[in-house]
This record gives C-alpha cells, structure tokens and sequence, in this order.
C-alpha cells in the first residue's frame, strides 16, 4: 500500500506539467466557489448580528407612499398600550457633504447631559468640556477625517435646507473599535438635528417601541396601525424575513450558476481523462503484465485523483478562508456589496458555512476520482495483450 | 512445468475480422528447459506466450504451469501467478520510460508488502549481475539499447520467477547487443530458470544451450524436435 502511493506520487511528478494545470484549474475554482460561499455567509452574519441590534418595532410615517416626519408626541399614546415598556421618538438621516462627495448619518440624542457624557467616553475621545457648550457634535473617524481633510479641524460649517450656514463645534471622535457602526456618523443633540434637518420642534423621523413580551410584537404591532392608519410599522421579524428573502434568492442564483459551471468543468476533465494517452494505456499494459493486480492499478489511480483534488480542495479552500477573514475578501467583497464610500474596511466575522463547503466537496472531488478512474479501470479490464505484441 | 494442451485462440469470434491465431497447438516444456518458439511473423507466437502468462484465455483448452490450470485462473489470481510465477522480457523492452532504473527494476515488486531495505536489496541483486548498478538512478528514456535490454532482464527476474517468456528480445538489437543477451540466457538458464524465447532471429537457431525448437506456422506446429 505504501509502496503503490509512493508509486501514484512518483507518477504525478512525472506527468508534472499536465496534473500541474489540472490541480491549478481544479483549485482556482473551487477557491472561487468557497470564496462566494464564505464571504456571503460572512456578509449573512453581520447582516444578522446588526438586525439583532435594531429596535423591534420602528413605527414610521406614510405620505403619498413615502416615509415622512412623524409627531413626536404620538411615541406618548403608543407608550399606554399594554405590553409597551417605551416608545421613542428618534430623530436621524443623511447629510450630504458635496464637497467630498459623501453622506455622513445624523443621528440626534436627547441631550449631552452629564449621564450622557460619561457613556460616551467609553466610546469616543471626548476633548474635554466642549461636549457641554452647545451646537456640539461627537463624529466617527471616517467623519473627522474627512472634515479635516477639507481644513474643518475643530468646527463644521452644515448647510441647512434654508441655505444658511449653522457652525457646529466638533466635541469629540468615536474610537476606532466600533468603526463599522460609528464610521460615517454624526452624533448631535435632538434639537440641532432637527435644525439641521429643517425639521419643526414637535417633529421626529419614526418612533422605536419597545416590548416586554416578543410574543406580543404583532398585536402591538396591529393596534398602533388601528390608532394611526398614516404608518407603517416594521417589527424585526418582518426585516428578518425580507433580508432572509433576499440572502435566499442570491444564493439560489449563485448555486444554480455554479453547479452549471461545475458540471461544464467535469464535462472537460471527463472528457480528456475518458482518452487516456496510448503512453499511460501502455504503461497499465505493461504493470498488468508484471502480475499488478486490476485493484493494485486502480488505486495508484485513485490515489493520483485523491492528491489532487483532495489536495486541490484543501489548498483552496484554506485559501479562500484567508482570503476572506485575512484580507478582508479585496474586490470579491465590493461584488457583494455597494457600501457607501466611507464605509471602512471592516473585518467579516469569521463564520464558516460548514455545509457549504461540504457541498462543494462532494460536487468537486468524488466525481474528479471517478472521471480519473473510469477510463482507467476500462484500460486496465481489457485484455491488456498489446504491450507483448 | 508447461502443458499446452489442445490450445486454439480465436480472435474476434462470429465477426467478419474472425482471426485464428492458434489451432490445437500442444507441447510440454521440462523443467530448467530452454525452448526456442520460432516461425514467421503472424504465425501466433506472441499469442501463445500472453496464453502462457495468463494474459489471455485460450479459445478451446487449457494451458497448465506447474500442475495449475493457468488458463481458467481469474484475473486477480492470474495477477498473482504472474507475479509469482512468470518473468517477462517483452520486445522492444517496454520500460516505463519516465522512471529510474532502479524504479523500473522494482516496479513488479511494488504490490507486495515489502519494506524500501528489502526492495533496494533485490533490486541491487539483479542490477550486480546484470551490470546496470551505475544506471541506477538514470531514467529509461536516457539509456542505451544494451542498457535498456539489461534493464528489462533485471526487471523479470527481480522476483526470482521460476519462468522466464521472452518475446522477440533481439528485435531492436545489434548483432553485438544479440550475442550479449544470449549470454545472458546461459546464465539464466544455469540459475535453474525454464526459458521460453519466441523470436524469427536466426541467432537463436540450433543453439547447444537449447533444449528444443518449436516451430509454428498459421497457428499450428509444423514440428517439435528435441
Ligand atoms: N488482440 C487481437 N485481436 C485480433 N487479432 C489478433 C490479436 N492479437 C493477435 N492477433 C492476430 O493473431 C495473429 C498472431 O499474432 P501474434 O502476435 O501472436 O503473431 P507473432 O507470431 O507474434 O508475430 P510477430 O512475429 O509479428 O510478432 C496475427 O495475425 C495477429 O494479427
Ligand atoms: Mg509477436
């Protein structure tokens, strides 16, 4: 046994250039095909982990079919609904800062009262006592750069929609660790935002409902739409399933491609393995004639065909793994996502579609070894009397 | 040692390219005996060999090596036979010609359970004595006629076969080479071995070290002398 694999790999290295190109095509494609895999379900999960993240229920004004203010005081009648621990008006949205050609997102809190300001320092540099002056704002990295970029060290100048200018004083940096939920952001008292925004006092963007029971959300969610009829209300089941829908309806086409890609491939590989080179029929001629068992041929076949594909298998997908999770997926993660320019270069969780990898493992490796040794064994089965003739 | 029974070997049986390569052919070969087959080309000689080595099965009768009905032996069996049993010179040497010597020589061994001392002590037994020890690590593909011929009597009679079968191994040889490898037959023949050589090479006619010329013509024996 040992004799026969020493065999199969002195006969790899002989036929070297062809099983070369067969192992790099064999392992460029299933990189590619775990590469795919990886990085959507890596994408998957931190779609999933922000979901998690999100209020249960996010109630929203509707006019003419489009998302618009809602009255703040409304989050009070909704808080007296039974099951309703809180319900908050929230105050957020884009602005648009041409000159650098992207959006930062404002997001308004309560106030930067002094039990906010200690939260806050465990999650951004604060510079000193300016957080309390007034018509201040703490930013993410992405922000800060890019305003300093722009020669705004200390202030920004925002364009409200009236047209004038309002100087808003930078207080503090978010630190670094949470760059993918703070990059682009801007974090400004409620009443600023709303000046920013040009929004009138009583007004917010949508108002978020807490729930004590999860059991309750729909209920809660169907009474909140019988006393305002104007809203739509999103509770995160219904997020989840549309973003399980979507994920579903990606992957779907990928498979359907992919398992059409790899049965073209083995058509090719079948297709030049089923005409085995008189020079390797005559060697199974010549082995046969030497008392090697049709079983002894075979497996130095098999064991060929296994330190391929196996070989290409695993070198590949411990590539694509590090491709994705060590670099960070460069050019294959931009496929998948359109991330607005001052999204960072964050780190995909490490999540390994276990599954997956598996299916594509027994799509790949079973049927190369078997394309390898079908001819093989039809070789070996015939009467090998040529090679004395 | 060899009974060749009543063997006919029909190619292609029933189709319009029907071929009777070999037609009620019977002899015996003694033990230690050196047997030249002879007769022109086409007339079933490499046939009959391939019928002796189990490689394939007579038409109508039965090939019998050392008391073993050879010819109804089943393939993996057949396998073993050969390697126990058979040692084969085939024209033109068939060498595999990306591997060493060395490779090549233990080649018939590599099946069995043998360790890598053992495999390079029997190896290095035969390359000694047929003076390719120096090639040992040369491919085949870069050897010398003589170096090739040398290569492939190593490479039969690495596992010691009681049988050597030679199919027109002078072919592709000079007259030098040729006389060479008759000498080698002598001494084959005084290590006890039966030696069966098919050849149309006038070299190995009326030879004192053979014991007996068959002569085959369109499948049949024309005569057996001793
Ligand atoms: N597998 C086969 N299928 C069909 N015909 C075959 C096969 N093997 C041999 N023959 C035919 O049987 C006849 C005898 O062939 P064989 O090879 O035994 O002759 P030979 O005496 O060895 O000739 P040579 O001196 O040319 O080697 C030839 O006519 C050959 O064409
Ligand atoms: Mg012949």
């Amino acid at each position: 046994m040992k004799n026969l694999f020493a065999f199969a790999l002195s006969s790899l290295t002989r036929r070297g250039g062809k099983n070369f190109f067969i192992f790099t095509i064999f392992a460029l494609m299933i990189f590619i095909l775990a590469g795919i895999f990886t990085i959507t379900h890596a994408l998957k999960a931190e779609m999933f982990a922000t979901l998690e993240a999100l209020p249960e229920i996010t109630v929203q004004r509707i006019v003419a079919g489009r998302q618009t203010d809602i009255d703040a005081e409304r989050a009070e009648r909704i808080a007296e609904i039974p099951g309703v621990t809180d319900a908050m008006p929230r105050v957020w949205g884009y602005y648009y800062f041409a000159k650098a050609g992207v959006n930062f997102s404002i997001v308004g809190v309560e106030a930067f009262g002094t039990s906010y300001k200690s939260s806050l320092e465990s999650v951004a540099d604060l510079f000193g006592e300016k957080l309390m002056e007034g018509d201040t704002m703490v930013v993410g990295p992405g922000v800060a750069e890019t305003l300093a970029r722009n020669f705004f060290k200390d202030y920004f100048y925002f364009v409200k929609p009236d047209g004038s200018l309002k100087k808003v004083t930078i207080a503090g940096i978010f630190k670094p660790e949470t760059t993918l939920e703070s990059n682009d952001i801007v974090v400004v008292e409620q009443g600023l935002a709303r000046e920013l925004f040009g929004m009138s006092e009583e007004a917010a963007t949508d108002i978020v409902v807490k729930v004590a029971n999860d059991e309750e959300i729909p209920t809660i969610a169907r009474k909140i739409r019988e006393i305002y009829p104007d809203t739509r209300v999103v509770t995160k089941e219904d997020l989840r399933i549309s973003y399980q829908n979507v994920f579903d309806y990606k992957s779907g086409i990928f498979l359907a491609l992919f398992i059409i890609a790899i049965f073209t491939f083995f058509i090719i590989i079948y297709d030049k393995a089923s005409g085995l080179s008189s020079e390797e029929k005559r060697e199974i001629g010549i082995l046969k004639a030497l008392g090697w068992k049709i079983g002894d041929i075979l497996k130095v076949k098999l064991f060929e065909a296994l330190v391929i594909s196996l070989g290409a298998y695993l070198l590949a997908v411990t590539l694509a793994v590090g491709y994705v999770f060590g670099l960070n997926a460069p050019l294959m993660r931009d496929l998948f996502m359109g991330y607005s320019v001052l999204k960072p270069p964050f780190e995909l969780p490490f999540t390994l579609d276990v599954g997956t990898l598996a299916l594509i493992f027994f799509t790949t490796v079973p049927v190369y070894i078997a394309a390898t040794l079908i001819p093989s064994w039809k070789a070996a089965t015939l009467e090998a009397d040529e090679v004395i003739r | 040692m060899i009974e060749v029974k009543e063997v006919t070997k029909v190619f292609n049986p029933g189709r319009p390219n029907e071929m009777t390569a070999l037609e009620n052919v019977s002899f015996e070969v003694g033990e230690n005996e050196l047997v030249i087959l002879k007769g022109p080309s086409g007339s079933g000689k490499s046939t009959l060999l391939s019928l002796i080595a189990a490689l394939q099965k007579p038409t109508f009768g039965e090939v019998i090596v050392r008391g073993e009905r050879v010819s109804k032996l089943p393939e993996d069996f057949a396998a073993l036979y050969r390697r126990h049993t058979i040692g084969f010179i085939f024209q033109k040497f068939n060498l595999i010609p990306t591997l060493s010597v060395f490779e090549n020589i233990i080649t018939p061994l590599m099946p069995e359970k043998l360790d890598e001392k053992e495999l390079r002590a029997r190896a290095e037994r035969v390359m000694e004595e047929f003076s390719i020890a120096h090639k040992a690590n040369e491919l085949a593909k870069n050897l010398s006629g003589g170096e090739q011929q040398r290569t492939a009597i190593a490479r039969a009679l690495v596992n010691d076969p009681p049988i050597i079968l030679a199919d027109e191994p002078t072919a592709n040889l000079d007259a030098k080479l040729s006389k060479a490898f008759l000498e080698y037959v002598h001494r084959i023949k005084e290590e006890g071995k039966t030696i069966l050589i098919a050849t149309h090479d006038p070299l190995f006619f009326d030879l004192d070290i053979a014991d007996r010329e068959i002569e085959l013509h369109n499948g049949k024996i024309v005569n057996s002398e001793d």
